[in-house]
């Protein structure tokens, strides 16, 4: 269990904290493009990955990541399309775990449809798989359980939410639970709220007897409204956890 | 014939050379330059640092290259007994339809800049008008000129290969709109197109003579000669005028045409080798950047490439010209293969 923990910051540090060409690079949020432009991590890489395709860009427009300001750099990668998406960062997260304890990629675990049709799908699908894979397939009943009860939430956990687009929905991950302050930590990468792109976001526990969107968050949206309102309990949001990640990690 | 049309050629030589420079002090005083106002705006550090200091370089001087070009050929038609056919007026149609889309980038680029804010069509719609235009001469040689075979060099007699209509209007389609874009993407240092386009079209015209093809294509070809070269006194380094897109593509478009009219259409890329290059030099940058995130050239096409690495802009052009007489001589020999003892 404590590996597990370990593993999911360590993998979503890597993601606040990315290192191009010496300097701290702001990963931009990138709405998740197509598999067919395969040869761009298209808003779905790793953290590898976005760090060489980085450098590559940087290094074929003559710039020097050092010569730049933090604005100037975050500005570049946005517009040249290096970035991460919600589901991007949580399924990377989980891909580097699973091939961790596992020796397997979150691939061979995660599937889009039920069944047979669900295996027959990985298996012919399976080219670019993290492109293929949205939020709502990760947090959806084939593939996760909710988390019912507050009191059992773990590192890693999920939290699924809606988004302006109901087919597609956002999702979120549990970076740190601290007990004694009655705070929950979650990482994810977004547009609609005030910070962009990967980032942590803060909830007060007030009362544990109660699900999560009822409880204090800390982030609000660009608008200012809170977020908590698109992790409502009622429409079946909420906690959940990959079927995967069982009690035994 | 060859000695009429050697005339032709001097005659339009001289016309171009007495228009030359009244046209030039014309280009200067609308000011039909790049928009580029001063080094600064130039984006491109290479760009600034080797070709910062032509800004203010009139740009469209082709426009001079086709007057001449109609007139003289013009001319010859109204007082000799030269009768228009479709030979000619397809090469007619090729130099007016590329010259004025060619004309109008220019004009983009220069005296409509500040309205449109954008450097010339984009790529795109460029490319779809190339294409119809293209379509357009393609059907007119296959229909109305009856170019409807292609001939394929092998010793000892050669193979002849009739085309399917279809097929004959799509491979000249893409020889056309290749061999415009292609002279266009090589119109990057002075005097390197047009100087190369002269070579190139003084092994066209060996071809032309050799196999006998009828008086319209070397007539056009005469003229286009002769007007060029003044042109290219005016052009070579240090330029003091370009002959802009309007001279390119209509060029590039009318060698094009002019080799599939000499039945040399198998020859044309071993002659303009060197274009043939350049053009997928850029096409090689151009993938490699989006789809490896690299630049294999400092910068292309081919020749930006030598100039980025120290070679002298005067190196580069000569060099060049002298490569394209070596693959001019490589394609003659292609073209006469199985044709002429």
């Amino acid at each position: 269990m404590k590996k597990f923990e370990e593993l999911v910051k360590q993998e979503i540090d890597k993601y606040l904290n990315l290192n191009v060409g010496g300097v701290y690079c702001k990963v931009p949020y990138i709405f998740g493009s197509s598999w067919m432009e395969f040869w761009r991590t298209g808003g779905k890489g790793s953290v590898e990955q976005i760090k060489v395709e980085a450098e590559k860009l940087f290094t074929l427009y003559d710039l020097v990541p050092a010569e730049m300001t933090e604005f100037e750099r975050y500005k570049f990668l946005r517009d040249k399309r290096v970035g991460i998406d919600c589901s991007g960062l949580v399924y990377n997260v989980y891909d580097q775990i699973t091939k961790e304890l596992f020796n397997k990629p979150l691939s061979s675990y995660v599937v889009r449809f039920a069944g047979l049709i669900g295996q027959i799908d990985k298996l012919v699908f399976s080219f670019k798989r993290s492109r293929r894979i949205a939020s709502y397939h990760l947090t959806s009943d084939l593939n996760s359980f909710p988390v019912e009860n507050l009191k059992d939430i773990r590192i890693g956990d999920m939290i699924k939410m809606k988004s302006s687009d109901p087919e597609i929905g956002h999702v979120a991950i549990i970076y740190n639970i601290d007990i004694s302050q009655d705070e929950i930590i979650y990482a994810h990468s977004s547009f609609k709220t005030k910070t962009v792109g990967p980032h942590l976001g803060k909830i007060r526990v007030t009362n544990y007897d109660l699900p999560i969107d009822k409880q204090d968050w800390e982030e609000v949206s660009a608008k200012g409204d809170s977020i908590s309102t698109n992790a409502s309990s009622e429409e079946g949001l909420g906690l959940r956890r990959l079927k995967i990640f069982t009690e035994t990690i | 014939m060859l000695f009429k049309f050697l005339m032709i050629s001097i005659l339009s030589m001289a016309f171009t050379t007495v228009l030359m420079v009244p046209f030039l002090n014309f280009m200067y005083s609308l000011g039909i330059k790049r928009a580029w106002e001063g080094k600064k705006n130039i984006k491109n550090s290479f760009f600034r640092k080797f070709h910062g200091w032509k800004v203010g370089t009139p740009t469209g001087g082709g426009a001079l290259v086709l007057l001449s070009i109609f007139i003289f050929s013009g001319l010859y038609y109204i007082l000799t007994s030269f009768s228009i056919n479709w030979t000619t007026a397809t090469l007619f149609i090729t130099l007016l339809l590329f010259g004025l889309l060619g004309m109008y980038d220019d004009l983009i680029k220069t005296l409509l800049y500040k309205r449109t804010k954008f450097w010339g069509l984009r790529m795109k719609h460029k490319l779809i008008l190339q294409l119809v235009i293209g379509f357009v001469i393609s059907y007119l040689l296959y229909y109305k000129a009856g170019i409807t075979s292609v001939y394929l060099p092998w010793y000892p007699d050669g193979i002849r290969l009739m085309l399917a209509p279809s097929v004959a209007i799509i491979i000249y389609t893409l020889t056309i709109v290749g061999s415009a874009n292609a002279f266009n993407i090589t119109d990057g240092l002075d005097g390197l197109m047009t100087g190369m386009f002269l070579i190139s079209s003084l092994f066209l015209w060996i071809i032309i003579g050799t196999l006998k093809i009828p008086g319209d294509v070397e007539l056009v070809l005469a003229v286009t000669v002769g007007a060029l070269i003044p042109f290219l006194y005016f052009n070579i380094y240090p330029a003091r005028v370009w002959i802009g897109d309007t001279g390119s593509m209509s060029l590039g478009s009318l060698m094009a045409v002019l080799f599939i009219m000499s039945d040399s259409l198998f020859a044309f890329p071993f002659v303009a080798l060197v274009f043939v290059i350049i053009a997928f030099s850029s096409i090689f940058q151009m993938f490699t950047k989006k789809f490896l995130l690299k630049k294999y050239m400092k910068i292309a096409p081919i020749h930006f490439h030598f100039q980025a690495m120290g070679w002298d802009e005067t190196k580069v052009v000569m060099r060049f010209w002298l490569f394209s007489v070596v693959t001019g001589l490589t394609g003659l020999a292609i073209a006469l293969i199985g044709r002429a003892n």
